[in-house]
């Protein structure tokens, strides 16, 4: 499993042009790395864990999360467990 | 001739840097930590180093998935603050020191220590963090840095032993710089901290205070952890602690404890501070 798309796809974020091209069609942004179609799928659906299961890490998906305006930040993903 | 007076070891913890650059460190969450560093900065005003050497580790800035060296030496002219995702931290430019930098290169390289050298390099808060706490917020950083990456973040990650045994052909390296330059060596990161997936928010105060009084007294013991008792005990950003090796190693066996500050949280991390001086 390769997880190096997943996690430049998150850090390319760093940059303003990025974030602005992610920002203006996300799917098309996501689109240009490539990234299986589960990974893809996390990255699109803002699936945290998931994400870190499939290659990622923190230091990377902090910067996709920078940019969620979904989510529920104060909700744990463990309540349920 | 150059030489090391003293090591400061530091945590690094992004929230500390926004706390400076947003005008909260008197506030109560990070009030006592900044606090906690009131003595380090008039000592380190005291100290005036000429130089820093300053071992901390990129946070996937200058070196992201394609490039992940173990050690990398700065031999730039000057470092800027890195975008890292929501703009540059307000702070100066980081000096470096070319000529100090070039001598350590051949002084490593030539001494079996095969590092990465880096021309060009933009520093986040790993490297400006721990200048923020022990300057607080100057118009510029009071000497130059040579900034030594180390590879923390992605796993294979150095030993403890290497950090420690690299802070030793650092010291060698200094020490044969002809000028005369008093350096003082930061080891930054830590302290135990797990900031993803199921144990995220682990801090073990126990392990930490532990691992400082070995690291202080005992190093050719403490730079033996292994990786899983970092892991394990520290969390999975708890590596970052063998970083404090490399300036142990950089130091005199025997060691003066000036300052000690511990304090948690600083967001989901425990903040370690020393300062060491040789004896």
């Amino acid at each position: 499993l390769s997880s190096t798309a997943i996690k430049q796809l998150c850090i390319s974020l760093r940059l303003q042009e990025n974030r602005d091209a992610y920002k203006a069609d996300r799917e098309a942004y996501i689109d240009t790395f490539p990234m299986t179609t589960e990974q893809r799928s996390a990255a699109l659906n803002q699936e945290w864990n998931l994400l870190l299961e499939l290659g990622g890490n923190i230091y990377y998906t902090s910067k996709l999360a920078a940019f969620s305006i979904e989510g529920n930040r104060y909700k744990s993903e463990w309540e349920d467990k | 001739m150059a030489s090391i007076s003293s090591g400061v070891a530091c945590s690094h913890v992004p929230a500390l840097g926004v706390a400076s650059d947003q005008g909260l460190t008197g506030d109560d969450y990070y009030g006592p930590i900044f606090k906690g560093f009131e003595f380090s900065r008039e000592w380190i005003a005291k100290e005036k180093p000429d130089v820093i050497f300053l071992v901390y580790n990129d946070h996937c800035t200058a070196f992201d998935a394609r490039v992940i060296p173990t050690f990398a030496l700065g031999c730039a002219d000057e470092y800027q603050p890195a975008d890292e995702g929501w703009g540059p931290r307000p702070v100066p430019v980081v000096k470096g020191h070319k000529a100090l930098s070039a001598h350590i290169a051949q002084s490593l390289v030539l001494d079996s220590f095969d590092l990465t050298i880096i021309n060009e390099m933009e520093v986040d808060h790993g490297l400006t963090v721990p200048l923020t706490m022990m300057f607080g917020q100057p118009d510029e950083w009071p000497c130059p840095v040579v900034p030594l990456a180390v590879n923390v973040v992605q796993y294979p990650a150095p030993l403890g032993t290497r950090c420690y045994d690299l802070g030793k052909a650092v010291r060698k390296a200094i020490e044969s710089y002809p000028e005369d330059l008093k350096v003082c060596v930061f080891g930054t990161g830590g302290m135990s901290h797990q900031l993803q997936h199921e144990r995220a928010g682990l801090i073990n105060a126990k392990w930490d205070a532990e691992f400082m009084n070995l690291l202080v007294s005992d190093p050719d013991t403490g730079s033996r952890k292994e990786h899983i008792e970092y892991l394990r005990e520290a969390g999975s950003e708890g590596i970052e602690l063998v970083m404090w090796y490399v300036m142990r190693g950089a130091l005199n066996k025997n060691v003066e404890e000036i300052h000690r500050f511990y304090h948690v949280p600083a967001s989901n991390t425990a903040v370690g501070h020393l300062i060491l001086e040789n004896r």
